[in-house]
């Protein structure tokens, strides 16, 4: 009998201990990790994220001038793997977990990013902000642009490679004439 | 000095083993002529006293035009795990069953019949095991050259159930694969007299989801972590952690120290719950609720400590080859500590109380019995082993992460029946409680991640981790940027096949507590038995209950 008389005193003792959810709402810890949300302001359409994720919640949608980068919620895992790739730091995982939704449509993000021209072949390559963004990176690693750099960034990878190539037959063939 | 075990296995069998190689401080692998394993491992299993780790077949025709089939033994007390590795060609596609001398290997073995195509000859029990029972014969999932897109065929078909010789002075019970007291799909069927239960049959695979498949066809190792944490909603980390061990073996990389001790927390601290949970659910199933209510309260202050380190309460997504993905910073080390004392006094004041009560004992004493020479027959793991005086324990004996460092006892009972599986579960957890203390403690400093830089393909590695239920074992052969084979064995695919033995003879009432004394994690199917007054059975479909309706 004093068994159940135990039971019953730390029973009482302890109450109820659940939360009036969702009045109460102070529930989040610091470092949550809810949904993830992207800066369209800072993205810079890179796809380190795309190829990290883990359920494929994040994509990458090739379209003629534009790309597009999709997240569903639907599918992702709140891991935050998104946010650790992310070289410009345009992807959080922020605190709200409330996700249900009664349409598909809510839980889908489309970012739309322009892509660039390729000076060479005129194909288009990767997203104009990419450029931006390596232009700006250069600068702080080099006082000014060199002429390589000025030349050759916006050429698509295709042309840069045939380039490449080009010059270094040039080279090889110069090499083997002054022998 | 070379393993007891290894020189016992070499001095009798010299001739007959191809080659050894050794994969790591541990794991050996003996490659032999498939002529010879049943030998072998008789002699290894029944004479040694190995216990039953995994056994994995693998497509390995693109590299060497043969099927690799990999039993692997463990011997606990002598630290050493080795593999029988026999090579099947190609044209054969058949090979000696060793179930009737090794109970343990018929559900691998009939895994390697679905999904390879490989006939396991003599095995008493051929049925399907884990595809769905209008899977076509001639369809292996797991080979290669397997292409996925074969639409359901959605035929009908029958289960071949074992029925006793005397059928008809039986009531046949279903039980599951929807049933109010489990809470996974998994179907029992029962043959009673009156109250007890005569015979047991046990259909499982309900949930079947070829994750391994997905592993090995969509994701890379840096991704697969997530989804093996997946595979369980309850040790989620010992998934990732064992796959993870596996990966690092493979690319012979140690993790830095403090990532080491960070893993052992998250561990532990999924012990804890899993175990609370346990115990919660224990209490329910056999009708007592406030024990429920109270285990669960305590426990949810051990998920808000993993939220806090985490971020999340479950599926943490900590563990990943390399290291740990967040630190342990010093505030949240003091929270912690200061909660987890506070938790250990509210537990110990709790478990005293509800386990003096004689209504809960004497409704978990000497039910569902598993003597110590069955639960060495079945291999069974984890805590189902350790009640019935079988001490082993992949944390003392094949110590990884920091383990090693740390100081705890391990719970063992002989009376082998559900009070004692409680019971050492009730005393693991303090333990764990002490174990992240200590780790928490003594958490060195320095980085908590290391990329690692080259993983060699065509490895073969294995990872072992004692969960909640027991050890877990993940064997992988490295490919080019994901794993070429992955296969996870879990503690309960160890623990279920002991089950009937444990129900036989015993009181229907305590089946639900009896099954769920192994802590199984398994889970749906949509077709459902109706078994009339007259011992005749029918089978209804979900057509023939719409109409119905
Ligand atoms: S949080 Fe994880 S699952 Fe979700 S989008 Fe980011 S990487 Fe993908
Ligand atoms: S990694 Fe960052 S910048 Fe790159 S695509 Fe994703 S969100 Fe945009």
């Amino acid at each position: 009998m004093s068994g159940i008389l135990n039971l019953l005193k730390i029973a009482l003792e302890k109450g109820c201990v659940t939360f009036n959810y969702p009045k109460e709402k102070n529930l989040t810890p610091e470092g949550l990790r809810g949904k993830p949300e992207i800066d369209f302001n800072t993205c810079i359409g890179c796809g380190a994220c795309v190829e990290k994720c883990p359920s494929n919640a994040l994509s990458l949608e090739e379209h003629e001038d534009i790309w597009k980068l999709n997240l569903f919620y639907g599918r992702c895992l709140m891991c935050g793997v998104c946010e650790e790739e992310c070289p410009v730091d345009a992807i959080k995982l922020i605190e709200e977990y409330e996700l249900a939704s009664k349409t598909k449509k809510d839980l889908e993000v489309e970012l739309q990013l322009i892509r660039v021209k390729c000076k060479k072949c005129g194909e288009y390559f990767t997203t104009k902000r990419l450029i931006e963004n390596m232009m700006k990176e250069y600068l702080e690693l080099q006082d000014s642009y060199s002429d390589d750099f000025t030349n050759r960034i916006l050429n698509c990878p295709t042309c840069r490679k045939k380039e490449w190539g080009e010059e270094l037959a040039e080279a090889y063939r110069e090499a083997r004439n002054e022998n | 000095m070379e393993n007891e075990i290894i020189c016992k296995i070499i001095e009798k069998f010299h001739e007959k083993i191809l080659k050894t190689h050794k994969i790591s401080s541990e794991t050996t692998i003996f490659e032999i002529n498939k002529e010879h394993l049943s030998e072998i491992i008789d002699y290894s299993y029944n004479s040694l006293n190995g216990c039953f780790l995994t056994m994995t077949g693998t497509d390995y025709l693109k590299i060497n035009s043969n099927f690799l089939l990999d039993y692997m033994l463990g011997w606990y007390s002598n630290k050493q795990i080795i593999i029988f590795r026999t090579k099947i060609h190609r044209d054969e596609e058949t090979f000696t069953s060793i179930t009737n001398i090794v109970p343990c290997a018929d559900w691998y073995e009939r895994e390697v019949k679905e999904s390879l195509g490989l006939n396991p000859l003599g095995h008493p029990n051929p049925r399907k095991l884990l595809l769905s029972d209008d899977w076509p014969d001639n369809i292996f999932p797991l080979r290669k050259n397997y292409k996925n897109e074969i639409p359901p065929l959605n035929k009908e078909a029958n289960y071949p159930f074992d029925s006793p010789e005397n059928a008809e002075i039986f009531n046949i019970i279903p039980y599951g694969p929807y049933h109010f007291a489990i809470h996974e799909p998994i179907y029992f069927r029962f043959y009673t007299e009156g109250e007890k239960i005569s015979k047991i049959d046990l259909r499982v695979g309900f949930n079947y989801r070829g994750l391994e498949k997905i592993a090995e066809t969509r994701m890379t190792y840096s991704t697969i972590p997530f989804l093996a944490e997946r595979i369980c909603g309850i040790c989620g980390s010992v998934h990732a952690e064992a796959y993870t061990q596996a990966v690092e073996k493979a690319a012979s990389f140690e993790a830095p120290e403090r990532a080491k001790w960070i893993r052992v927390v998250f561990l532990e601290i999924e012990r804890i719950h899993s175990h609370l949970l346990w115990l919660g659910v224990a209490s329910h199933m056999v009708g007592f609720d406030s024990g429920l209510m109270q285990f669960w309260r305590v426990r949810d202050r051990i998920m808000f400590l993993a939220e806090i380190l985490t971020g999340n309460r479950k599926l943490y997504g900590i563990i990943v080859p390399g290291g740990v993905r967040r630190d342990i910073n010093n505030r949240k080390k003091e929270h912690v500590l200061k909660e987890l004392s506070e938790i250990s006094i509210e537990y110990t004041e709790l478990t005293t109380a509800l386990l003096n009560l004689t209504t809960l004992k004497t409704r978990l004493k000497g039910i569902g019995f598993l003597s110590q020479g069955e639960a060495k027959k079945f291999s069974v793991m984890g805590p189902v082993a350790r009640a019935s005086n079988v001490s082993i324990d992949s944390r003392r004996d094949y110590t990884y992460e920091a383990y090693s460092n740390l100081e705890f006892n391990l719970p063992l009972r002989s009376e082998g029946d559900v009070l004692a599986r409680t019971l050492v579960r009730v005393n693991e957890v303090t333990e764990s409680l002490s174990i992240i203390k200590q780790a928490l403690e003594g958490l060195p400093d320095g980085p908590v991640y290391e990329p690692i830089e080259y993983i060699p393909p065509d490895t073969t590695s294995v990872g072992i981790v004692e969960g909640p239920r027991g050890t877990d074992v993940h064997y992988i052969i490295t490919g080019e940027n994901t794993v070429y084979r992955w296969r996870v064995r879990a503690p309960t695919y160890a623990n279920l096949p002991a089950t009937p033995i444990m129900l036989k003879d015993q009181n229907l009432a305590d089946a639900p507590v009896i099954i769920g004394s192994i802590d199984p994690c398994i889970s749906c199917a949509e077709r459902f038995i109706v078994i009339d007054n007259k011992n005749r059975e029918k089978i209804y479909n979900k057509k023939i209950l719409e109409d119905k309706i």
